[in-house]
């Protein structure tokens, strides 16, 4: 009877210590379809491509939200808009891109030179900038109506299936013009 | 799914040879594993090769610093 139930303690002992081989683990932070073995923020190297002449002069700053070009066609190239809530909306620029020295090159053509740079696609951006429009806490975002700015995200009502690119959420307020923390889903 | 505990996600769309790129990033001074079984103390990360892309997966949050010498490891790869 005794080893019996020595036999069953240690049983019982090693199901709980073994069960939980698996996440979520307790006090690990489970986000939007990720597990905490996961990577928590995804980046991708990008190339940018300004839309026009006037932009070639400026390199793209960073914190800009970008969209997917569907001009290079090649899932890689990104550019700016000043569409709201476009639908190719791709993340935010980590750090400033420089201008390209040329824009008659392919993407392969381009490869290590300097108008590449990192993007943000998944996860906290702390400091997104916005336009002009302030935007409250836990709202959707999106592109903006200037040049790498976010905007609120609110009419998802359209018929136009070119506006229903969602950035990410807001995580706190921002004020018109300054920057606000958003959780990016666009991977 | 990648059963590792990881911090960041980097993708880059082109490929490169993992020994090479090892090399280049300990000559930065940080360890690049081939493998996450591979890990050790001292490990910055590991490398996931894809063909036509690859990606790094780092063990620790990544720093603007990091982004910096990837972006010159990847110059001097081209």
């Amino acid at each position: 009877m005794k080893s019996i139930s020595i036999a069953l303690l240690v049983l019982f002992v090693a199901s709980v210590a073994f069960a939980d081989t698996g996440p979520p683990y307790a006090g690990d932070v489970m986000c939007n379809q990720k597990y905490p073995f996961q990577p928590h923020r995804t980046f991708r190297f990008v190339r940018w491509m300004p839309t026009t002449m006037f932009d070639i002069r400026e390199e793209l700053t960073a914190d800009s939200v970008v969209i997917w070009d569907t001009n290079s066609d090649d899932g890689v190239t990104v550019t700016t808009t000043t569409t709201s809530k476009d639908s190719r909306v791709a993340g935010v620029v980590v750090a400033a891109i420089r201008t390209p020295d040329s824009t008659n090159r392919t993407v392969t053509e381009d490869i290590g030179k300097r108008n590449w740079g990192w993007l943000q696609t998944y996860g906290l951006a702390d400091n997104v900038r916005l336009g002009l429009t302030a935007v409250v806490t836990n709202s959707y975002i999106g592109t903006g109506e200037s040049i790498g700015e976010a905007g609120p995200f609110l009419d998802v009502r359209t018929s136009d299936v070119t506006t229903r690119g969602v950035l990410g959420f807001s995580l706190n307020s921002g004020p018109l013009d300054g920057t606000v923390a958003v959780f990016l889903k666009c991977e | 799914m990648t059963p590792f505990a990881m911090a960041d996600e980097l993708i880059i769309p082109f490929p490169c040879y993992p020994l090479n790129l090892q090399k280049l990033f300990l000559e930065q001074g940080r360890k690049l594993d081939l493998s996450g079984i591979d890990r050790t103390k001292d490990s910055w990360g590991f490398i996931e090769n894809r063909g036509g892309e690859f990606k790094l997966f780092s063990y620790y949050s990544v720093t603007k610093e990091d982004f910096k010498m990837i972006d010159n490891i990847i110059k001097e790869m081209e």
